[in-house]
């Protein structure tokens, strides 16, 4: 029976499934015996074996001893008790001969699923191109330190590889999230063409091929063209040998086919691991077969395994520096933020981009948004806020591809290709998000990746692609993935964040909290004025009044003229304590703000500043004033100050004026009480509004200082201001201006 | 027979002050004094010191709002409680000028509210106009305990603060 007719011919829909690590053949560069322990009788063996015991069949049923002979036996029993084993295989004897007519061989023991597998490889010689000895090892780690970036490490790596095997192209290639490759370094003569930044789909090498990579580090194919070589076994009952770990392990059909498609006669890969995950591959090719001896091929894995190790330790150290340069970043935006009163306005655009990495930001809090750098519309925002809110994990949330994930994106992917997510606060609804312009960037595939082999007639017949040109593919939508040093940033920035807003509205309620406590003192401090103070006073005054009406005949005019100056202390005093209670209590009691007609209080203010100027002539000039919204109590007690001062500070004229306008703005009404009266010197007109301020002697004048006082404050509570000016012997203006309800429901204007 | 006012007043002088104001305004009332709220619920009740006091209410409470043991709004409010007292028209007499106080007394259907006023002449005219109404002139009807006319100086309105310089 030709062997090679039973070769299994996997179809297409046996793709992803073919088991590949029983292939029940091997290359023909060596042969296999297999048994299932180092007393067990040699149970599988290769057609082609060619041992002490004989060759082909004739070797089954046989012992170790009489296949390899007692010292070769021996040194696999030794090799057994060994703990490691089972992992690596291990090179027996090199140059073993078991008859003087036939080849030399190099023997390699493995052990798989309760196995001993011995493979005898027949000697090659590539002493040439086995370049790399113990003293080339150092200086080479030194120039591989010495690499400014891990494209140019992987060149070296490349290269070096090329010197040791003679393959004629040596490729660097690694996998994306999707097990795409991509060719990141090569080194080449001009034999085979170039795939340097080429990209190879997913289905080029699957799954359980990657799985065997993880497992067998290293595989070689010296030739595409090769005669399989079947296992033959004890029993049919015997299941069939895993060749995992197998060096000689006959491959896959289709990968042949490949190979044959992709022009390659040998090829030789070693894994690049990270981290325990399958990272990439170093992959060589040779137009021509090629073996390469165990020792080289050692080799090659040594040097694969070191770049492995140089790119981990490269990609933590700039992990690192990423990390200090972020950390920077973030001290200076926390120094800032610390000593804000709302944190929000410590934020920059050039720390909150730098934060991240990102091209914009965007802080979002309830409906307010405050934007940094490029970044999606408002409502673009606030929807995305939306969506992104509940999927918040953990405090973060991140992609790369956002429009993948969320469509509604649409024409604003380009500048948000990638978002990062933190959540501040939920009850707040307070986002902080970053965004990330897509990256968009073409690829260059060998052959076209969306599209499945096949052969078109046959199509059971799984036939893998047969073009490697190179076809363009233009990727959107995606942003370049956010560094892990730059998510820790970011949460470190959200704890933060999170920490200064609980402390302010702890500091907010605690302030809150003391303000009612003080004002609650206040209150209780006005009623022991009022009640308590006010007392001896009144008795003071009451006193002196009886002494005043019953017995002043007892008094001579010096007696009458002290109690006449107790009469007037006590109730000027006590004028004092009243308005002083008025005047905190204003603070008190809440504002009780309704729509009010000024034309009705100054009527009402009017007539109460005339109570004692019943006698004199007073010309009011009163324009139609609008309608405000305020508090009408206390407005009538501002507009009351302000008419009793007009009255009063016009006492010394024979004609007296007062005038009381409005003007109305957008957001104000602008109310003036002009009189011709005594005015003010305008030098002091900053003093006029303070508490017991006073411009003019109280012979000129009586009163407190606490009046325009009261309206300042009444006036300020209403959200308004008060100023005034004045000619002195002339005229005195003071203006209040009041928030405006609406034009329409205002009556006229001055 | 004219029926006694009723002045309950802790502070000696404010005491000594109001009944020399009720003695200006020539009232022919007896004037029964009592120091505190307990005293003036014992008066009105007739019990303790008062049990042996002949019958009858009388004319009008002078109430001061701070009192010791039970205080002027506790005493009001007793007062206008009880179905053989709440006829008894009550003022409040006080320093407070207080909202919240003044608030409780009205919400308790008070029949005037006096601030004592600095000035003792004005202070004797309150206490003269309110005497005239209420031991004098005013006869309620049974069942009546509100008057609708309140002297003028009797009740308490925000006074404008004085003008400034």
């Amino acid at each position: 029976m030709n062997s090679s007719e039973n070769i299994p011919q996997a179809d297409l829909s046996d793709c992803e499934r073919e088991p590949i690590h029983i292939p029940g053949t091997i290359q023909p560069h060596g042969f296999l015996l297999a048994a299932r322990g180092i007393d067990a009788l040699i149970s599988h063996t290769s057609e082609n074996s060619r041992t002490l015991a004989g060759t082909g069949a004739a070797v089954l049923g046989r012992t170790w001893e009489q296949a390899l002979g007692v010292s070769n036996a021996r040194a696999l029993r030794r090799a057994l008790d060994d703990p490691s084993f089972t992992v690596n295989p291990l090179s027996l004897a090199s140059g073993w001969s078991p008859s003087s007519d036939a080849s030399p061989v190099t023997l390699i023991a493995h052990t798989r699923g309760g196995f001993i597998i011995v493979e005898g490889e027949y000697a090659v010689d590539d002493a040439l191109h086995a370049g790399l000895e113990g003293h080339e090892l150092p200086p080479l780690l030194a120039r591989m330190g010495k690499t400014s970036s891990a494209t140019e490490l992987c060149v070296l790596a490349a290269e070096e590889t090329r010197r040791l095997t003679a393959f004629d192209r040596v490729l660097i290639y690694q996998f994306d999230a999707d097990w795409n490759g991509t060719v990141i370094a090569e080194s080449r003569n001009d034999v085979l063409p170039a795939y340097l930044n080429h990209r190879f789909p997913a289905f080029d090498i699957p799954k359980q091929a990657r799985d065997l990579y993880h497992i067998n580090r290293l595989r070689l194919i010296a030739s595409n063209d090769y005669q399989p070589v079947r296992l033959l076994a004890v029993s049919s009952e015997l299941p069939p040998l895993d060749l995992t770990l197998s060096t000689l392990r006959g491959i896959s059909p289709i990968h042949l086919e490949y190979m044959r498609n992709m022009g390659t006669g040998s090829s030789m890969s070693a894994s690049i691991m990270r981290d325990g995950k399958l990272w990439g591959l170093l992959s060589c090719h040779g137009r021509e077969p090629r073996n390469l001896s165990f020792a080289t091929r050692s080799v090659c894995d040594l040097l694969a395994q070191i770049l492995s190790m140089q790119l981990a330790a490269r990609e933590q150290s700039d992990q690192l520096a990423r990390q200090v340069q972020l950390r920077k970043v973030l001290t200076d935006l926390l120094a800032h933020m610390t000593d804000a009163v709302d944190f929000t306005t410590a934020l920059d655009s050039s720390h909150m981009l730098e934060l991240t990495g990102a091209h914009g930001s965007a802080l979002v809090r309830e409906g307010e948004i405050i934007r940094y750098g490029i970044t999606p519309p408002d409502d673009a925002i606030l929807k995305l806020r939306d969506w992104v809110g509940p999927r918040i994990t953990g405090g973060l949330f991140q992609t790369n591809e956002l429009p993948f994930v969320y469509p509604e994106i649409g024409d604003d992917a380009s500048v948000a290709g990638g978002l990062l997510a933190i959540s501040i606060s939920p009850v707040e609804q307070c986002y902080i998000l970053w965004f990330r312009a897509e990256l968009v960037t073409t690829v260059l595939w060998s052959g076209e990746p969306h599209k499945l082999p096949s052969s078109g007639t046959d199509t059971l017949r799984m036939h893998p692609r047969k073009s490697f040109d190179t076809w363009k593919e233009t990727v959107r939508g995606r942003s370049s993935p956010w560094l892990q040093a730059e998510l820790e940033a970011a949460m470190i920035f959200r704890s933060a964040v999170v920490d200064i807003v609980l402390k302010q509205a702890a500091a907010k309620s605690h302030l809150l909290t003391e303000v009612q406590r003080m004002n609650k003192e206040l209150e209780a401090f006005a009623y022991t004025v009022s009640h308590d103070l006010r007392a001896p006073f009144r008795h003071v005054r009451g006193y002196a009044e009886l002494l005043q009406m019953d017995k002043s005949e007892l008094l001579d005019d010096e007696g009458r003229f002290l109690l006449q100056k107790i009469l007037k202390s006590t109730a000027y005093a006590g004028n004092l304590v009243d308005t002083l209670l008025s005047f905190s209590r204003m603070n008190l009691t809440p504002l009780n703000t309704e729509p009010v007609d000024l034309n009705d209080l100054v009527e009402t203010a009017r007539s109460h500043a005339m109570i004692n100027a019943e006698a004199r002539s007073i010309d009011w000039h009163i324009a139609p004033l609008p309608r405000v919204n305020g508090d009408a109590n206390l407005l009538l007690l501002a507009l009351q100050n302000l008419f009793e001062n007009a009255v009063k500070y016009t006492s010394k004229r024979n004609h007296a004026v007062i005038e009381v306008s409005a003007v109305e703005t957008n957001h104000e009404c602008i109310v003036t009480i002009k009189d011709n009266g005594a005015g003010f010197d305008m030098k002091y007109a900053d003093k006029l509004f303070g508490v017991f301020q006073r411009l003019h002697t109280s012979d000129q004048f009586t009163g407190l200082g606490i009046g325009l006082a009261s309206v300042r404050r009444i006036i300020e509570r209403h959200g308004g201001r008060v100023w005034a000016e004045s000619r002195q012997d002339e005229y005195a203006v003071f203006h209040l201006s009041l928030p405006v309800i609406s034009s329409k429901t205002s009556s006229h204007h001055a | 027979m004219l029926k006694p006012i009723l002045l309950v007043e802790d502070n000696p002088d404010d005491l000594e002050l109001a009944l020399r104001a009720l003695t200006k305004t020539n009232l022919a009332n007896e004037v029964v004094t009592v120091r505190d709220g307990e005293q003036a619920l014992h008066y009105l009740k007739r019990e303790g010191d008062y049990a042996n006091r002949p019958s009858g209410n009388p004319a009008v409470v002078l109430l001061d709002l701070k009192l010791p043991k039970i205080d002027g709004i506790q005493v009001l409010e007793y007062i206008k409680s009880d179905e053989n007292l709440k006829s008894i028209p009550v003022v409040m007499l006080t320093s407070s000028k207080m909202e919240s106080d003044l608030t409780r007394a009205y919400k308790l259907n008070v029949n005037a509210y006096v601030v004592k006023p600095i000035n003792f002449s004005e202070f004797i005219e309150a206490v003269r106009e309110l005497g005239m109404f209420w031991a004098v002139l005013n006869e309620p009807p049974p069942g009546s305990h509100k008057s609708s006319v309140r002297p003028k100086s009797a009740i308490a309105t925000p006074s404008p603060i004085i003008s400034p310089a």
